[in-house]
């Protein structure tokens, strides 16, 4: 059984603009031990499917319309929310894209290590800190000692990210889906942590869930990718046949867009044409308006994912049969 | 943070001088001066003369300045211009009654203001943030004196649970606990009729800065970590939305001080409020003179007060 099994999640968003569909129906299973990447432009979707399965939607505008997010053997989007809060931070957990903000400005870092700790592992305040230390020596702060003591605003965003992963792992997670980990850092750390992930990943047959605009990171960690386009996932495929063999048109302009070394672009060239208003969906495929493919057909009816094989899916209407 | 402190302490100097340099010339500005109240049509012109010589009032402005100044510093805030007592005796003797009840209408303020702040806060747009919502608005915009002379009504005259006004019977023979029993009977009126203003704001103040607070993505980050909806507001989201609600800790005190005038009138409380409005009707200028100068000061810590309070609960501000 795997670890995680996506079933047909919808999270919309209610809002004065109308209702924002920001992940509309997506399914994936990612078993233990394994990595699955996400990628896609801004506002596709990522984040949102990240915090729902955490369940940290804000569920002031937001809700869950439909499917099942099965982990474990059991539906996340069923459990009370006592026994999700005994999941969070300990067999699940989640490195947040923005490092800057993510630390409690008032506490220390290694009280906010250590809080974790004492929650999950029945760890006392004085084994807590002394794991916390260790903690951060492993995502490679120099002198954890001394950090350990000091508040977020005395570390630069790429330690502060470290200390995001730090907490995210103390756990011991069964899964860990990790934001966009390394685009705060410089690229020999970014190296160190996604090694560092690696290896726990090996040591814990951890799955991974990695979401990056970086497709080099994805080529790196990903077993399997998921592409994501306006809250669908339009191509789904095992990495190596996706960088070789991409479907999707949407896929195929991603690739194309990865940066030259000369360019040193961090985030990917944005392919031409606007994603669609998450108000103002079109009615047939998504991609339609941005693609040189399209023909009247598409912009009809929705199109649903075709299974093509080798563990591939694609969304587009040139390979429906 | 000692050498911060002396240096606001030192920095505190100037202002002193200048608040004298206000309390005396506005003093002097006002209408009928401090004989206006003694003269009639009948008085002699020899008499005020000498009335005048004695108080010093016909020598140059700045002169009266400067020995008024020359006093104030070896403590002397001269004599009331009405029964001649010292006037610095006259306010310490109120000190105390007026300390009780700010101090206590202040406290209560926060105490109680904070947390309904929260719960508002918590509960957003629910039926019981609404009703605080519409309590604040009314705490802020009713005078107080119509407050007070409402409660007085109610509570005093009709359901007689609380004395009309003053602070303690002559009569009253107890000690102790009973003493103070009987005190606080007294106290409970004019130290909510105070407050409530305060309290309106600190809860406007408070559940603002909640909501704001909660918003954070820090806040995310501990509900991920699997903390209790309860340690995460109460641990995570109330220090951070606390450091706000300091601002009007400092700036309110002022606005008690002078609520006291209003609300010691009304109350018959025996503090330095009402020893204002009776030196008003009284034109008794050195006793008007000597409360504006101590007030003043008083009130000059208060924003010390808040900068320490800041650094204690923010690591990100050091002195
Ligand atoms: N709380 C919210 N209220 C309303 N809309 C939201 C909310 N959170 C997310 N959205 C919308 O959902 C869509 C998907 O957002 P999401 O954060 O998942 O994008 P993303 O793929 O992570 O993008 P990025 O690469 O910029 O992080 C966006 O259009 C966003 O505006
Ligand atoms: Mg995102």
């Amino acid at each position: 059984m795997s670890l995680l099994e996506v079933r047909n999640l919808k999270t919309y968003f209610y809002t004065d603009a109308g209702v924002g569909k920001a992940v509309d129906d997506i399914s994936f299973t990612l078993d233990r031990g394994k990595t699955l990447g996400i990628v896609g432009e801004s506002g596709c979707g990522k984040s949102v499917t990240s915090l729902s399965i955490m369940r940290l939607v804000d569920t002031t505008v937001g809700r869950y319309e439909g499917g099942e997010i099965i982990f474990d053997g059991r539906d996340i989007l069923k459990l009370p929310e006592r026994e999700m809060q005994k999941l969070r931070g300990d067999k699940l957990s989640m490195i947040f894209q923005e490092p800057m903000t993510s630390l409690n400005p008032v506490f220390t870092v290694g009280y906010q290590i250590s809080e974790s700790l004492m929650l999950h592992k029945g760890m006392d305040k004085k084994q807590a800190w002394q794991r916390s230390i260790e903690l951060l020596e492993m995502v490679g702060i120099p002198e954890p000692a001394r950090r350990v003591d000091e508040y977020p605003h005395q570390l630069s965003g790429g330690m502060r990210q470290r200390v995001m992963i730090a907490m995210a792992l103390s756990g011991d997670p069964e899964l860990l889906i990790a934001d966009e980990p390394t685009t705060a850092l410089d690229v020999t750390i970014q190296a160190q942590i996604l090694a560092l992930l690696k290896s726990l990943q090996e040591q814990l047959n951890m799955a991974i869930i990695i979401i990056t605009h970086d497709l080099g990171v994805i080529a790196e960690m990903a077993d399997e990718v998921a592409v994501m386009y306006a809250g669908d996932i339009v191509e789904m495929a095992p990495t190596r046949e996706l960088f070789s063999d991409p479907k999707h048109p949407y896929t195929i302009g991603l690739m194309n867009s990865i940066p030259d070394i000369e360019e040193n672009a961090e985030r990917l060239r944005t392919l031409e044409g606007l994603v669609p208003s998450l108000y103002d969906m079109p009615a047939g495929c998504r991609f339609a308006p941005r693609c040189q493919f399209a023909c009247e057909q598409c912009s009809k009816s929705r199109i649903g994912l075709t299974a093509l094989g080798g563990g591939r899916q694609v969304r587009c209407r040139r390979f429906e049969q | 943070m000692g050498k911060y402190i002396r240096k606001r302490l030192l920095q505190a100097i100037p202002v002193v001088f200048g608040i004298t340099l206000l309390t005396f010339f506005i003093m002097k500005l006002a209408p009928g001066g401090p004989l206006g109240g003694m003269i009639s049509p009948r008085s002699s012109s020899e008499a005020l003369q000498r009335a005048q010589e004695k108080l010093g009032l016909n020598q140059p402005i700045i002169v009266q300045y400067w020995n008024w100044l020359k006093e104030l510093v070896q403590g002397n805030f001269g004599y009331s211009t009405f029964n001649g007592q010292n006037v610095l005796e006259m306010i310490l003797e109120r000190l105390p009654a007026t300390l009780l009840l700010t101090v206590t209408s202040f406290v209560f303020s926060f105490v109680v203001g904070v947390p309904l702040g929260v719960y508002s806060a918590t509960h957003k747009y629910s039926k019981g943030d609404y009703g605080l919502t519409v309590f604040s608005f009314i705490g802020i915009s009713i005078p107080s004196f119509f407050f007070g002379m409402g409660m007085i009504y109610i509570f005093a005259m009709k359901l007689k649970w609380f004395p009309t006004s003053g602070f303690g019977s002559a009569l009253f023979r107890g000690t102790g606990f009973q003493l103070f029993l009987h005190k606080l009977r007294y106290l409970v009126m004019p130290a909510l009729v105070m407050s409530l203003a305060n309290l309106s704001s600190v809860m406007r103040f408070a559940r603002s800065s909640m909501i704001e607070t909660l918003n954070q993505d820090y806040i995310r980050t501990a509900r991920a970590k699997g903390l209790a909806e309860r340690a995460v507001i109460y641990r995570h989201a109330l220090k951070n939305s606390l450091i706000p609600v300091i601002t009007i800790f400092g700036q309110s005190i002022p606005n008690l001080f002078g609520g006291a005038y209003i609300t010691e009138k009304v109350f018959g409380w025996p503090g330095m409020g009402l020893l204002g409005v009776d030196a008003i009707g009284n034109r008794d200028y050195q006793v008007l003179m000597g409360l504006t100068l101590f007030t003043a000061i008083l009130v000059l810590p208060g924003n010390l007060l808040a900068d320490i309070m800041y650094s204690a609960v923010d690591p990100r501000i050091r002195y």
